[in-house]
Formats: C-alpha cells, structure tokens, sequence
C-alpha cells in the first residue's frame, strides 16, 4: 500500500491497535502532511540530495510475522551474530523472511523487556505508551515515522540490573520493485530505557541480503530512536548500517542522559544510496557523559550527511565525538556537528574530531564542526581535517613492499581501528574489522586474505 | 594636556562610558541631506548630483531593483536584522561642496572632528597617504607626491570615477557584483566615498595608505565603495579605521570592497573597526589574488551593535596565497557574527585563517567562515584556527565553519577552542603581584597578540589603550 491515510488506518486495524496509538499516528500524519517537504534551502538538508527520492511513489513494507525462538536467518545476520556468541537477546525482522526474538533466560528472570514493538505496545503498553506520546519530533521524516512505524524493538532494563551480554536487533530490508515498480519503505521505531544503576549494550544491525534484487527505484528506511539512560546507568550503543545502495536511509537518534549516567555510541555506515542521519544528545543532569563515534566508508556514488548534536543543559557535563570519514570513487560525505553550551551548563567539558580521507579525485567530503557557548567556565574544543592518505604512511608501507592500492587499504582500515578501540563493546572489533575490510577489499573472501595475512 | 583632557571630558558627557568618538557636530552647514528612506528618485539623485555618467545611473537603478527583491538574510543574527529601518534612514549626506588637498581647505567644523580623532597628527608622522570620508562623501584627500610621481593613485572613488572612468568601468563590480547579497546590492545602488587605490607594476608603497570613515548624522547609512589594483610585482596596505557619534536610534554602514591582486602582487588590507554601539556594520569584502599573489586582510573588530563581515578570498591563480587575521571584542549589547571565506580555485595555493574573539558582558562573538576547495585545486594547503575567550556567564560564542573539499589531493585543518580565562595563569600573575584586573588585561592583550603583532605600532599602542579600555570593570 502506499503512503497515506489509508496506509495509517491499516496499521491500526492490522494489529489491533489501541485508541490513544491510533490518535498518535493520526496526529503524526497530520503534522506530517502540514510540514513541509525540506528542501535543499534548510541549514540541514542543504547536502542532502532529496532529489532521488519520491515519496508518492513508495510501498510501504509489510514484516513477516513474528515467531519465538529462531528462525531460517539471512547468511549475513549469522555471520554477524558469530561475533557475539553469547547474547541476551536478538531480534531479527525482515520484510523478506520473517522474524523472530529470543531473550536470555537470565535476562528474563531480572525483569528485562526485549521484543518487538508490537508486543510492547500489546503487552507493556504501561511502559512504552508514555515514551510514544513523549517523543517531540516534528520534523519530515520523524513524523512520517510516528505515524507509519510497522517494525521496530523495545529494550527495558529495571533498576539495578547489569547485563554483560549484548542485545542485537538486525532488520534485513529488500527494496524490491513490484509491478508498479515502486521503491519500498520501511519505519523502524526503537525504544530503549535503561532506570537508575543499570547497564546494557545494544547493537542494530541493518543490511540486505548479499545479491538481493537492487530496485529500480530508490526505497526509504526512516529510523526513529530513542534512548532514555536514568541515573547512573549506562548504555553502549552499536549500529552498523549496510544497505543495498538504493536505499535512502534516514534516521533520527536522541538519546537522553540524566545525573551520572554514561551514553557510548559507535554508528557505522557502509551502505545506502543516501543517509541522512541526526545523532542527536542530550546531557540533563551532572556527572552524565557522553561518547560518539562514527565510521563512514563511501564507495561509488554513495552519499552520506551526518549531524552530531551534543547539547549541555546542565553543569559538570562531558561529552566527546570522534567521527571518521573515507570516501572513495564518487561517494560524497557531508558532517555537521554542533556543540552547545547552555548558559546554566558551567564545567562542560566538550570535545569534537572529524577526519576525513578522501581516497579518490572525485570523491567528495565537507565538514562543518560548530559551537554555541552561551556559558564561560567551559573547555570546548574541536578539530577538523581533511586530506588524502598521509604521503609518510604510504612511503613507509611501500618500501615494506606493498603496493600503493595495498598500502593504501590498509591505513584506510587502520583509520577506523583507532575509532573502534575506543568503543567499549569489545567482541564487537573483530566483526566491525571484518565488515569495513569487506568494503574496502569488495569481497569476504579478499578482506579475511588480508586479515589472515597479516 | 589636563586642559585638553577636561575639555574633552566635557564633550564626552553623557555619550557612553569608555567610547571617546561618540561626540557628534552640529548638520547646520550641510550642503544635502537626502530624506529619509530609499526611493528610484533618491538614487536619481545622488548619481546626478555626483555629476555620473549614464552608465553608472543604470547600475545604480539595476542595483537597486536586486536590493528590493533580495530577501534578508535568515541566518546571523535574524532579531538585530529585521530591526533595521530601511525606511528611516538618511542614503545620501553631504556636508560640504569641495574636498580638501590641505587641512586648512576643510571646514573648520570637520577638521575639528578629525584633529580630535587624532587623524592629521598620525598622517605627518608615518602614512604614505590619506582619505578622510565624513558621511557620505570624501572631504580631505591627500597623497606623497613621490608616490604620485611613481603612478600609484589613490583617489575617492568619486573623484576616480571621473579621472580614470574606463579604468573603473572595467573593474567596478567585477569581484562582488550587485546580486551578491542584499547588502552588496544596497552599496551599489546608493555608494558614496570611499578610495580607489591603483599601485602600478612593481611599485612598492613601503607605508601605509589611510581611510577614515565618520558617521556624524543620526540614523545615517554609510556606504562608501573601495577597490584596489596592484599590477604584477607591486605592494601596498591600506588602513581604514571608523567611528561614529553615540545615539540612542541606528545608523547603517554597508561598504563594498574589492580588491584585485595581479600576479606576483601583495596586498594587505587592515581595519580597525570601531563603530559606536548604535551602528550596524554589514560590509561585504572580497579580493581576487593571481598567480604568486598575496593577500592579507587584518581585521579588527571592537565596535557597532551588529557586525556581519566575512572578508573572502578567491584563490584564483597557481601559487596565490591568501590569510585573514582577525580579532573581535564584543560587550553588553554587541554581536561580532565575523569570519572569513577562503575559495581555492587553482592548484598550490595556500590559505591561513586566524580567528580571535572574547565576549563580555552579555556580547556575543560568532565565527562564521569557508574553506572551499575546487576540484582542479591541487596540492591546496588550508589551515583555520579560532579560539574563543568568554569573560563571563551572560557572553555566548558560536562558531561556524565550513569546509567544502572536492579535491582529493589537499591539506584542510580546522581548530577551535572555547574557554574562559585560565585560572592557572591569573594565579601565577597575581602571585607575582598584579591585581586581578591587571593580569586578566595581560592575558586579553597576549591573546590578541598574534593580530597586533601585524599592526603598525601606533595602531598597536591604540588597541592595547581600547582593550584595556573595554576591559575596565570586567572582573571583580
């Protein structure tokens, strides 16, 4: 079905949805319709190239139907999910293959909720229904997703819990034509509250299956996420983003983070014809802290505008943003970050850090890292650069007897270790080696040579 | 001198705390005064009464139907924009018919003005030549004859207009033509003043060249029109320094400068900007540098309510190098939204940006700025640098920098920083001594060396004095 009323109204009946849901998504599609389509005018979308995408010509996907335990699983997700042997919980959701959820018997016994989010909503309606109506959101394609969302997760950890194990949730999406070769679309929304003194690791992992029918047009995934961290606890968010290259991927993440707790995030893009994506932090009380990292790797024509927001709002706050680009062929990367300071922020420690390799003539990176201090007892700071690999890095390389391409590759892949040690899911690095060598040597099988080689 | 001091103390009565300039004269003998607002046949007039040729009138009218149809900007600073009152300001001011080649030919009224502001003091001691623009024309106008004899020529534009008209026609507009922006489009349909400054090949002018622009009127716009030429191998700074009369209503100030840098030539424009509090300075400033060219603008930053100036650079020819040096103050009331725009278009060239900026009570200091690389521009080597000093809690600092690369084969490095005053470094100076006061000055004055450092010494000397100045009062 396409984008629209109808397409509202369905969801409701569909899955049996109660009023105040489909007075929220009513409400949400009417502010959607009243909001502009942004254009190439606002700050924010100024290097985005909405262009390519005709929202009037989407079909909005449907998911398979939700099985316990596991299912048939796409080779990409097993391989992925091999790096975390133990997990306390994994949701798979495909609008080709079904889904599926499983929870650690461990986790379940300490009061932990992970499901999809129309079990919450059937279910948990007590916890999530406040945390839907709460969400502020008006922009585009935030709205879109309120009142379209049809798959998504809900993690909820109870006060005082520690779960060492991560959460994964994979969305395997196929923007495959029909007959009126129309793109497809999806709208994941994603919950994930973490009370006082608790901590977790969650990872999203999205991709389409390797050699799936590439669309003739351009399909949408609009994520909308929210992360509430509570007092004291902590919450490492991993996110890795591999999409077909006619997918435009949007995606909207705010994470809220109270008194003494501790946000680490590491989003990574391999994929997607045009990602536009706003990472969006708030630090609400004093002692919260943030970390987010970013690893970017464009190929082709690919595109990609990421927006760091780090806002202070109160004092003692401290937040860092490590976010790294390369790009080669003609892919094109665009990153804007802003910190601001609130006036009553005082002791706001905050830093930024872009790099940017560009590994082609045509390849094209823009930065622009901002600040708004609107307090004095701070230290704010943030850097910039961008350039091709560095001449010293290559020569040594080269005289060890790799050839220039060889050499070249792997200081693009040593780029994004130095990002990926800093994240504190540590089984996650191997995998996260394993995926960008991926891209860079185009095959699996080239990159695990090199790996294995070395 | 303690005669001199009382009689200025006098004067100064009730104009503002620490801003010496904001005395104003008495507009009796003014030969025009335009009325308020902007119209076809205000235009009409100025051109006439300038005695134009036909061409200039039809740019003015072209210029002024693009100013009608830009809209505002919607970014800076939008709350101090849209308080402008187009329809309430004087476009066109002229104080006297004649413009002077000695002092003693300006009114008395006018030359007062300038003794006080210590202009034809400073000329005798050290400046290779001077222009003194007062509203909106040129009133005194006075270069070394040596330099004459050598070909440079630096003019008011007015006068340039009618002794070289096709060198100007050829130039006029070229490098910021009047659909740039709004307030490029406002200059060309209604400029008035300003210099022409043309230094022949190889020529170097080994002192400075000066302009002096003050506003007198209330509610004034100022919009004086410069452009400079240096011909291969050639070298000349230009100075320009403002002020204006403290009143309770606005006055506009929106000049155009362009400046053309022909290869193997140096430039170095510098500005000490210190418009009265009342006084919107919206300036539009961009140069062109040739092959093996140099350009440096130095811009200082101290006065007017809304500054918004973003000296560009276009990078055109191999090997040109380009850097922007700039420091900004902004106190109760003030918003500095500065920066600067570095545009590579050909392959070695080189730019260095260097931003400095401190706000206190209540100012608000922005950094706005562009790094633009073309993807012929190969071997580019960029690197921006600003830092930030708040003085207090009520101050706020923004930066805004972009970088646009489209070449693979470059060097772009970006660094900012914001902080306060370093405890540790105000400690050590009071523990040798200084008051709080006095160490806090110190480390202001140090912060903004690296700009002073590029200043003649007099001018040096002068915003140590205004700094300090600025500064009384700020802590304690």
């Amino acid at each position: 079905m396409r984008i629209n009323i109808d397409r509202v109204k369905e969801l409701t009946t569909t899955f049996s949805e109660p009023t105040w849901l489909a007075d929220s998504r009513l409400e949400a599609w009417e502010a959607y319709l009243q909001t502009p389509m942004p254009t190439g005018r606002d700050e924010d979308w100024r290097r985005t190239d909405l262009g390519v995408l005709d929202l009037t010509r989407l079909r909005a996907s449907n998911f398979g139907a939700l099985k316990e335990g596991s299912t048939q699983l796409p080779p990409w997700f097993e391989a992925a999910a091999a790096h975390f042997p133990s997990r306390a919980g994994a949701l798979y959701q495909s609008t080709v293959s079904g889904a599926s959820v499983t929870l650690s018997a461990g986790a379940q016994k300490q009061g932990v909720i992970f499901c999809d989010i129309a079990t919450a909503i059937e279910s948990h309606a007590d916890k999530i229904r406040p945390l839907l109506l709460e969400s502020a959101e008006k922009g585009k394609f935030t709205l879109l997703t309120s009142a379209l969302f049809n798959c998504g997760s809900f993690l909820y950890i109870p006060r005082n819990v520690q779960i060492a194990e991560p959460f994964i949730f994979a969305l395997d999406f196929v923007g495959q034509d029909d007959a009126d070769d129309q793109g497809a679309a999806i709208f994941p929304r994603i919950f994930v509250v973490v009370e006082d003194n608790s901590s977790a690791d969650f990872v999203l992992m999205m991709a389409s299956p390797a050699g799936a029918p590439r669309a003739s047009n351009v399909s949408l995934a609009s994520v909308l996420a929210d992360f509430h961290l509570k007092p004291g606890s902590k919450l490492n968010y991993l996110e890795v983003q591999d999409f077909a290259q006619d997918v435009f991927y949007v995606e909207h993440l705010n994470s809220k983070v109270d008194k003494d707790a501790s946000f680490n995030s590491l989003c990574v893009a391999l994929g997607g014809k045009q990602t536009k994506a706003d990472i969006a932090t708030y630090l609400r009380g004093p002692g919260a802290n943030s970390s987010v990292l970013g690893a970017v790797l464009g190929s082709d024509n690919e595109k990609f505008s990421y927006n760091t927001i780090q806002e202070h709002n109160s004092p003692d706050t401290t937040s860092d943003i490590n976010f790294r680009v390369a790009v080669k062929d003609t892919s094109a990367s665009v990153y804007q970050g802003i910190i601001r300071v609130d006036k009553i922020a005082q002791r706001t420690n905050a830093f930024q850090s872009n790099k940017n390799l560009l590994l082609s003539g045509e390849a094209k990176a823009d930065s622009i890292p901002k600040l708004e201090i609107l307090a004095d007892d701070v230290k704010c700071s943030h850097g910039a650069t961008v350039g091709p690999v560095d001449r010293e890095q290559l020569f040594y390389l080269r005289s060890r007897g790799l050839t220039p391409m060889e050499a070249e590759e792997l200081i693009v892949l040593g780029f994004f270790r130095q990002v990926f040690e800093q994240f504190p899911i540590t089984a996650a690095r191997e995998w996260l080696t394993e995926v960008v060598s991926t891209k860079i040597y185009r095959t699996a099988a080239a990159a695990s040579a090199v790996l294995k080689g070395k | 001198m303690a005669a001199e001091l009382t009689q200025d103390q006098r004067l100064l009565k009730g104009v503002g705390d620490d801003y010496k300039y904001g005395f104003h004269d008495s507009e009796k003998d003014y030969s025009f005064k335009s009325g308020r607002g902007l119209t076809t046949e205000i235009v009409t007039e100025i051109s006439r009464m300038k005695d134009e040729p036909e061409w200039m009138l039809k740019y003015r009218l072209r210029a002024l139907e693009i100013f009608h149809k830009k809209p505002m900007p919607r970014w800076g600073n939008c709350k101090l924009l849209d308080d402008i009152d187009f329809a309430n300001i004087h476009y066109y001011v002229r104080a006297t018919e004649k413009q002077g080649r000695t002092w003693d030919e300006v009114p008395e009224g006018i030359k007062n003005t300038f003794d006080r502001l210590g202009i034809p003091e400073a000329e005798r001691k050290f400046l290779a030549g001077v222009s003194a623009q007062y509203e909106s024309e040129v009133v005194y106008h006075s270069i070394r004859e040596d330099l004459e004899k050598q070909g440079v020529i630096f003019l008011d534009m007015d006068s340039a207009l009618k002794q070289y008209e096709d060198v100007v026609r050829k130039h006029f507009g070229t490098v910021i033509p009047s659909a740039d922006n709004k307030f490029a489009a406002l200059n060309s349909a209604v400029w008035s003043g300003g210099s022409f400054v043309y230094v022949p090949k190889g020529v170097k002018v080994d002192i400075p060249l000066q302009a002096y622009f003050r506003i007198n009127t209330e509610n004034m716009g100022q919009f004086e029109r410069t452009l400079i030429i240096t011909e291969p191998g050639s070298f000349v700074h230009y100075i320009e320094g403002c002020t204006a009369p403290t009143y309770s209503s606005d006055s506009l100030h929106s000049a155009v400068v362009e400046l053309i840098a022909q290869p193997n030539s140096h430039i170095r424009y510098t500005t000490i900007q210190n418009w009265s509090k009342n006084v919107y300075n919206l300036v539009t400033k961009r140069a062109v540098a040739y092959e093996d060219s140099k350009v440096e603008w130095v811009d200082g930053n101290i006065g007017s309510k809304l500054t918004m100036k973003y000296p560009a650079i276009y990078l055109m020819g191999p090997r040109a190098h380009g850097e922007v040096l700039s420091i900004a103050f902004s106190g109760e009331g003030q918003h500095q939204d500065a920066g600067a725009k570095m545009v590579h278009f050909a392959p070695d060239t080189t730019s260095i940006i260097v931003s400095k900026s401190i706000a206190k009570d209540g100012g608000r200091t922005s950094y706005r700025g562009l790094v633009k690389v073309y993807e012929q521009a190969t071997n580019v080597k960029s690197s921006v640098r600003c830092d930030a000093l708040l003085m207090d809690e009520n101050s706020r600092s923004d930066t805004y920098p972009t970088m646009e690369i489209d070449q693979k084969d470059v060097t772009i490095e970006h660094e900012a920083t914001v902080s306060k005053v370093g405890e540790e470094q105000l400690f050590y100076l009071m523990s040798r001594g200084l008051t709080q006061t006095e160490a806090t000055t110190m480390i202001v004055n140090g912060f903004f060396e690296p700009f002073t450092k590029e200043l003649p010494l007099e001018y040096a000397v002068e915003l140590n004095r205004l700094i300090q100045l600025e500064m009384e009062g700020s802590v304690g």
